[in-house]
């Protein structure tokens, strides 16, 4: 199978053969080159615009998405104004306590009134007070100063009792104080509406904050006003020359003939 | 010192023309061109035919520029090109299929001492089927082994040998009718 004489001289000859091709295969190659370049180009050209338009989508998405997220901005405001109305009921709480303390207090006045025989049953008051006290803190959850305000109360109560025990007619005297803390009372109920209405100020404020742009609203009204009488006056203006224009014609008529 | 100037003029114009530098490219191809022709002209009997393919090929090797390793020959790097765009026209174009075969028989060395001008030689080679004709020309004249050839063509190797059989008992007999067409007219 090795390649014989004939193969080898043919191999020869033909490795050793040129022929010339045409004139116009150089001129094809030259176009077929210029337009696989124009193609290149246009390729780079369609990649950049390709880029350019993805990098356009991006940025406005991007923006979209800001504003989205500004839109949501004031709404946590918002959020965040609820949670000053809870600050505001809150010290409604801290008020309420006291009211919660006068029954407290008056029952234990009641158990009072009831146990004036007895020094056995003077303890159960205390806990019915106390059972209360705690009671009353679970159902308010109280703030530790409050309890403490409660605890405070406590050795009032045990005075109070003490001297029940002791002496009858201070009884009466224990109702007038309660009476004399019921206005307390009424007082905070007071407070209660005044800070009540304190925070209805304030939300009535911050509502006036928010007028700002109703402001803007009526400088724009009052521009559009001005606007109006301008026009108004331009119109006056224009009839007043008009009628000065007729009577000078007129005269000048007049004079002519 | 001429070689290495030549070399790395070689090396410069292929830097060039990988720019597009149609100057250099020109230049590469005016420089390769004839030879390429002959190398199409071997597969392809119509000139025309040859030519366009051999336009295709150089804008495959100048878009392909910046691959090419300076490792082998710049030109037997191109003719690799050449050759190949060859066999893929034949192959799709004029649908040459190969059937598998295995048998081949071992030929007679009668070695023709005649010697032939390249027109007959070329003649000779036209004178074949298209399929005998390319793996004639693979492994007689570009040097390619029957292994390379198979891998080339997606066929056995055993085809391979066997089709380069039946080109050579055709050629042979082309070879002894054109001696004894000369032989009669002399």
């Amino acid at each position: 199978m090795e390649p014989n004489k004939i193969e080898k001289q043919f191999r020869e000859k033909l490795n050793a053969r040129e022929i010339q091709p045409s004139a116009q295969a150089w001129d094809r190659l030259d176009a077929m080159l210029s337009v696989a370049e124009e193609k290149k180009t246009k390729r780079s050209f369609g990649w950049l615009y390709i880029a350019a338009s993805v990098l356009v989508f991006v940025t406005l998405g991007l923006f979209l998405f800001n504003q989205n997220g500004t839109e949501v901005n004031p709404q946590n405001t918002i959020v965040g104004t609820e949670i000053t109305s809870d600050t505001v009921q809150n010290p409604i709480n801290q008020n309420t306590a006291p009211i919660v303390e006068s029954p407290i207090q008056t029952e234990a006045v009641a158990a009072t009134e009831v146990q004036p025989s007895t020094n056995h049953n003077h303890q159960s008051p205390i806990n019915n007070s106390s059972i209360n006290n705690q009671g009353v803190s679970s159902q308010n959850q109280k703030t530790n100063a409050n309890q403490n305000q409660i605890i405070k109360d406590k050795p009032i109560v045990f005075q109070n009792s003490s001297d029940v025990a002791q002496k009858d007619l201070p009884k009466i005297v224990e109702p007038k104080e309660i009476v004399i803390k019921k206005p307390i009372n009424v007082k905070s109920d007071e407070n209660l509406l005044a800070d009540l209405d304190q925070s209805a100020k304030e939300t009535t404020n911050q509502k006036s904050n928010l007028k700002v742009d109703a402001k803007s609203l009526l400088s724009q009204v009052d521009g559009e006003v001005e606007y109006t009488f301008r026009e108004k006056m331009f119109k006056k203006i224009n009839k007043n020359y008009q009628e000065v224009k007729v009577a000078l014609a007129n005269r000048n008529n007049e004079q002519g003939q | 010192m001429k070689v290495i100037n030549l070399h790395k003029d070689e090396k410069e114009l292929i830097e060039l023309a990988v720019e597009n530098n149609r100057h250099a490219q020109h230049q590469i191809y005016s420089k390769f061109a004839p030879k390429m022709l002959s190398v199409c002209r071997q597969y392809i009997k119509d000139v025309h035919q040859a030519e366009d393919i051999m336009i295709t090929a150089f804008m495959k090797v100048f878009t392909n520029l910046k691959n090419f390793e300076h490792k082998g020959s710049f030109e037997g790097w191109i003719r690799r090109i050449m050759v190949n765009e060859c066999i893929s026209f034949i192959r799709v174009d004029k649908k040459v299929k190969f059937i598998e075969d295995e048998n081949y028989f071992e030929e007679r060395h009668n070695n023709i001492e005649s010697q032939f001008s390249v027109e007959d030689i070329q003649f000779l080679i036209d004178s074949l089927p298209d399929g005998y004709k390319m793996i004639f020309n693979l492994y007689a004249i570009e040097g390619f082994k029957h292994n390379e050839i198979a891998g080339m063509l997606g066929i056995s190797e055993g085809t391979s040998k066997s089709q380069l059989s039946h080109a050579r008992k055709m050629l042979q007999e082309n070879v002894m009718k054109l001696k004894n067409y000369e032989n009669g007219t002399e």
